[in-house]
């Protein structure tokens, strides 16, 4: 009797909706690219299936020594930030319970740069012609002509791996919060502690082993997107080769339309080089544990003192450059985007004008509007849908969404060069090519994910009582819903809402496909002028991003904040 | 090396606001100590702040000494006081050996630790379990193991936070009786805080009402 | 033709997507393309065109916005600029429209277009037209004395395409620290030598990048008659080794030592701002003044050109087969030839993009006010740019562009 009255969405289609919609588009997408990067695409003559493109592909120079460059970059940059995250998370929260400090409040702000900004702003940073090598010349007077070295060399990939480090730190930092949130480890550590152990290893020996698991597709998400990025790494990239990612698009933007084909290929052999550096991961993640199984229990009580020793030192001083070069990037950007010149050896901009700032805010005002509306509306329904399910499977106990679960987050790990191309086809069949529907469905592809991943935990750790309670005091489902639940889960929806629009706000390649172009936000607007490479265009549209989605942080965080009660 | 544990002065205070003590006793070995008193009177406050985890909220006066050492500010680690609480906290990623493995020293041979494992786990009543998931046990089971776990560790005094509270009660008086008969045992001075009667009663010590 | 095309193609992708032919098949618009320019302009009344332009840098865009401001009073007619940063990516919708067996319901009305990826959709029966015919300000257009508004690198344009601005690769020099540039191939060689690390050029196959390989090569070569024709392979080796000994000589004295480029033209102007290098280069005789006017580059900077000649080509506008608009595509594009769009055009504090048009064809006070236009600060004469080259035959890009990947791109 009491389900029937609870099944508010209970009877909605919402989970299979959700992987349709999602898992159905990226599949689609990927048939497609599987015909024609196998040489099937009879608009441009490919009548048959073969592997003459794969055979065009690998007899191509540069792939090897490109994947080879892509892999160094993106698991080096992924690796060194799953290490700092966790070891911050050591040192400034242990069990999760700290209310948001300065830590989160930082990484929240570094979050909110978007990738190609911070890139650019680093770029300008590290440039042997760039702020720190003006500060040596200040100091020194020996370089009358910018040097020709770099700091962080570009070709070895040294220079991406660095930009990646410093933007998927916080993320992940805020992953791992998240974890801990769930693993709720202090009475655990306090029983370890009163048996002999120092925080850090009780840490490392309690905690991490829950930890990791929830945190795992974090990790995978930031080793794909690191392995696909294309925007930081054209800016901080390799050249000769530049990494597989560039180097798809390049393809697939070759004028000659026969190397579609190649195109194709080479974003199928893209979406191996990520599934197969899944599977490393993982299988180095299976032998890590394996081999230190017995180690947990062994019954080691301190860190070797040099570790304990040094690693604070190595940690801080890591952390402490980081802090640095990201408040050196975005300051950069920030003066940037009021200079009219700022030549080598000059510390600050020469001229300051507004002039930058005016005329982009002057065409900014209709993208800025189609930017939140789409961030909004994706946002919503988003939200909608992940409530629709989490609910269909509390009411129901259905498995359908924990099975199809992993299935929801696919487009968090299929690079989207491989499936955009096939969906921009599949629009155009069903005629939805252009239009607001499209965007918003492309948007949804990767909002939806992370609103689902940001809200599922607290949704399934919701004390069911308390809705039994309201029940049996003559409330209606809806009402319980709507007083009693929803104003409980505040906190994650407010959260989920502004991971939502951030992520709304920074599609550029889903945007173009989906809208044709015909819809312009803030990121297509952004990309187009960034080709123009003016440092004061991308500082000024680097810093409307950045508070923009800083400011739906900071209202989340408003509205997260508990309920102040009065003293006494 | 071991010696009575011995709280000088000991009083607590939240807001300035005197919460507990001063508390003077001297808890020596085969002698326990009941602390009794309703819920929200400081007992499990005052346990806390013996091994060393006072929350910052709270201030603390007085001393704690073990034998003739003061270990007051000392960290949680460095005390060798061993505590059992309400809940069993067994890690859930371990099995029930690991658990009991976590506990022993480090640098023991593979085979001294199995020894012990296995001693243990049988002082336990528990023999064979080793391969459990903690999760798997019932609720008395998980605690027996959580009191070896504490043992095996070596502590130099006991300290227990109503460990029978979530226990039936014919289990609660079987391992009421276990804890203190292993203590007896080890030559362990022995703090119970609690808030039944019996407890008190059955411990024979001196009872220290809050 | 195109019609019969579409249609089994369509079927194909959709067996591929596996949704069958059930979205397909939608009946063709009545709309029909326009006959004549009265026609279009008649049936542009009211439409709305996309023109998909590269969108890089904002003193185009807004040359783009006063168009639109303008064919909307003049035409009633309503122009997006949808900003791209790379041509091909409006190829590519062009292409995937044509998958889906569009007729007529296409996105983008106007294309900036050239070179090869003019050929391409060319070749693949992606354009609409001959649209030439349509355009009544193609009488000021003279290909006799601009032989590349009708022949886009080498390629025919069969009236497929409007010429829009005329472009020539020139380098560009801060002549506050290289007062004398060099002007010959071996005089580069010589300066590099001297100062290494000091000059490079955007990473093949960049098209700025390309595009100084074969101006290296034409440069170098005595005889340029084998690259107007598509190339025979059993002539690369001989008739590019003069590039290949070249560049031999000179990548090692690159900036980076030749292991690294920059990514873009833009990326190379950057670099000359920040003074890493000596050198740029760009396909647009102005832009070097333009980038000073916005501060992009310091007020010391002064273009040059390699004795003999630098390699020049015209840039278009087209429309794609199945556009939408055709009829309002058709009259901005008449609109962008026109002597009052191209003069504007031409100005260097709007966008400094030389006119396709030919003066003597002009009225009286076109040409005069041609004459008037203040040339940029660092913008050579049309006697200082000296010859135009004809761009080799694009075969021969793609084999240069590969050669060069595989001794230096990786």
């Amino acid at each position: 009797m009491i389900r029937r009255r609870t099944d508010i969405f209970a009877g909605s289609l919402a989970p299979v909706l959700a992987i349709t919609l999602l898992a159905g588009s990226i599949v689609l997408g990927l048939i497609f690219l599987l015909a024609v990067g196998f040489g099937y695409l009879p608009a441009l003559g490919g009548q048959a299936l073969s592997l003459e493109p794969f055979r065009i592909l690998l007899a191509d120079e540069r792939v090897l020594s490109s994947c080879a460059k892509t892999v160094f970059a993106g698991t080096s940059g992924t690796l060194a930030a799953v290490i700092t995250a966790f070891a911050l998370a050591i040192k400034l929260n242990p069990t999760g319970a700290a209310p948001s400090g300065w830590a989160q409040r930082l990484a929240l702000a570094i979050l909110a740069v978007p990738h190609a900004a911070l890139a650019l702003g680093l770029a300008f940073v590290i440039a042997p012609s760039g702020w720190m090598m003006r500060g040596l010349q200040a100091l020194f007077a020996a370089w009358p002509l910018p040097p020709d070295w770099q700091f962080f060399p570009a070709e070895s990939g040294i220079a991406l791996a660095l930009v990646l480090f410093l933007k998927e730190v916080p993320f992940l930092f805020f992953a791992i919060l998240m974890g801990l949130h769930q693993v709720r480890p202090e009475r655990h550590l306090l029983a370890a502690r009163a048996l002999g152990y120092a925080d850090g290893m009780a840490w490392a020996k309690l905690v991490l082993p829950r930890l990791y698991p929830l945190v795992r597709f974090p990790i995978l998400a930031v080793l794909a997107y690191s392995l696909s990025v294309v925007d930081m790494s054209l800016i901080l990239g390799p050249t000769t080769p530049p990494t597989l990612p560039v180097l798809v698009l390049k393809w697939f933007n070759e004028p000659d339309l026969g190397q579609r084909f190649t195109a194709a290929a080479a974003a199928l052999l893209q979406f191996g080089l990520v599934g197969g550096a899944i599977l490393i991961w993982w299988l180095c993640e299976r032998g890590v544990a394996a081999l230190l199984r017995p180690w947990l229990s062994n019954g080691i009580r301190h860190m070797a003192p040099w570790l304990a020793y040094y690693g604070r030192g190595v940690l801080a001083a890591i952390v402490g450059m980081a802090v640095v070069l990201v408040a050196l990037a975005v300051g950069a950007l920030l003066l940037w985007s009021f200079a009219n010149t700022w030549r080598y050896p000059a510390l600050l901009p020469e001229i300051f004008d507004l002039a930058t700032w005016r005329h982009s805010l002057g065409s900014l005002y209709a993208p800025l509007l189609t930017s939140l509306l789409l961030a909004l509306c994706a946002t919503f329904v988003a939200l909608l849908l992940a409530v629709a399910c989490l609910e269909h499977e509390r009411v129901l106990r259905t498995d359908v969404i924990r099975a199809g679960e992993r299935w929801l987050y696919l487009p968090l790990l299929v690079p989207e060069i491989c499936f955009l191309l096939g969906l921009q086809v599949l629009l155009l069949l069903i005629g939805l090519n252009g239009t607001w529907v499209a965007v918003l469905w492309m948007h949804l592809l990767f909002v939806f994910p992370y609103v689902f991943l940001t809200l599922k935990e607290p949704w399934r750790a919701f004390d069911s009582r308390y809705g039994m309670v309201g029940l049996s005091l003559g409330q209606t489902a809806w009402q319980v819903f709507r007083r009693i639940k929803l104003p409980m889960l505040r906190a994650p929806l407010s959260w989920a809402a502004a991971v939502g629009c951030s992520v709304s706000l920074s599609l550029y390649l889903p945007t173009m496909q989906g809208g044709e172009g015909r819809i312009s936000t803030l990121a297509t607007e952004a990309v187009a002028l960034s080709s123009g490479g003016d440092r004061r265009v991308m500082g000024v549209f680097g810093l409307i991003q950045t508070l923009l989605v800083g400011a739906f942080f900071l209202l989340a965080l408003r509205l997260a904040r508990p309920r102040r009660w009065r003293r006494g | 090396m071991t010696g009575p544990l011995i709280l000088r002065g000991v009083s607590l205070f939240k807001d300035d606001e005197r919460l507990l003590g001063p508390v003077d006793c001297r808890i020596e070995a085969g002698r326990p100590v009941v602390l009794m008193g309703p819920s929200g009177s400081g007992k499990s406050t005052l346990l806390s702040f013996l091994i060393g985890a006072l929350p910052p909220a709270f201030r603390s006066e007085g001393a704690v000494w073990l034998g003739d050492i003061d270990i007051t500010r000392r960290p949680v680690q460095e005390r060798h006081l061993g505590i059992l609480f309400q809940d069993d906290l067994l890690f859930p990623h371990l099995s029930v050996a690991e658990n009991l493995s976590f506990a022993l020293p480090a640098g023991l041979s593979r085979r001294e630790r199995d020894r012990r494992i296995e001693a243990g786990l049988a002082e336990a009543e528990l023999p064979g379990l080793g391969g459990r998931n903690p999760l798997s046990l019932s609720g008395g089971e998980r605690a027996r193991v959580a009191l070896m776990r504490t043992l095996l560790a070596e502590p130099l005094a006991l300290l227990l936070d109503e460990p029978f509270a979530k226990l039936d009660i014919a289990l609660r008086e079987r391992f009421r009786a276990l804890i203190l008969d292993r203590a007896a045992v080890r030559n362990l001075p022995v703090l119970l805080v609690s808030h039944d009667p019996a407890d008190a009663e059955a411990a024979g010590g001196t009872v220290i009402t809050l | 033709m195109a019609r019969q095309w579409t249609r089994r193609e369509a079927v194909g992708a959709g067996l591929m997507l596996g949704l069958g032919a059930t979205f397909l098949g939608k009946p063709a618009r009545a709309d029909a393309p326009p006959k004549d320019y009265e026609a279009a302009a008649a049936a542009a009344r009211g439409q709305v065109v996309y023109f998909n332009a590269w969108g890089g840098d904002q003193r185009i865009n807004d040359y783009i916005s006063w168009v639109a401001e303008e064919v909307s009073t003049r035409f009633g007619l309503t122009l997006h600029h949808v900003k791209l940063s790379d041509t091909a990516e409006a190829v590519s919708r062009v292409l995937a429209g044509k998958i889906a067996g569009q007729v007529d319901e296409g996105g983008i009305d106007l294309i900036w277009i050239n070179g090869e990826n003019f050929a391409a959709m060319k070749k693949q029966d992606l354009l609409f037209g001959p649209i030439i015919p349509l355009l009544p300000n193609m009488k000021f257009v003279d290909p006799k004395t601009k032989p590349t508004v009708l022949s886009d690198f080498t390629i025919p344009t069969d009236g497929y395409e409007s010429p829009w601005g005329m472009a020539q690769l020139v380098f560009f020099h801060d002549s506050a620290r290289l007062s004398q540039p060099p002007r010959t191939p071996a005089a580069l060689l010589d300066f590099v030598r001297a100062s290494p690390g000091r000059f490079t050029f955007p990473a093949p196959p960049d098209f700025v990048g390309s595009t100084v390989l074969k101006q290296f090569l034409l440069s170098l070569s005595a005889d340029r008659k084998p690259f107007d024709r598509p190339l025979v392979t059993a002539q690369f080796d001989s008739a590019t080794a003069p590039l290949w000994d070249y560049l031999a000589a000179l990548t090692p004295h690159l900036w980076r030592s030749g292991k690294s480029y920059p990514a873009s033209s833009t990326a190379l102007r950057q670099l000359l701002n920040d003074g890493e290098v000596d050198i740029s280069m760009a396909f647009n005789p102005g832009d070097a003044s333009s980038a000073i006017a916005q501060g992009l580059l310091p007020e010391t900077v002064r273009s040059f050109v390699f004795d003999g000649g630098m390699i020049g080509n015209t840039h278009f506008v087209a429309v794609p087969f199945n556009a939408k608009a055709k009829a309002g595509a058709v009259v901005v594009a008449d609109f962008l030839l026109s002597p009052e769009a191209q003069l504007r055009k031409e100005d260097p504090n709007v966008w400094g993009d030389p006119t396709v048009l030919e003066m003597a064809l002009l009225p009286q006070d076109s040409q005069a006010a041609f004459a008037e236009l203040p040339r940029g600060i660092a913008t050579l004469s049309p006697q200082g740019l000296g010859p135009i080259l004809l761009e080799p035959h694009p075969s021969w890009m793609v084999a240069i562009e590969a050669r060069w990947t595989q001794f230096y791109g990786h």
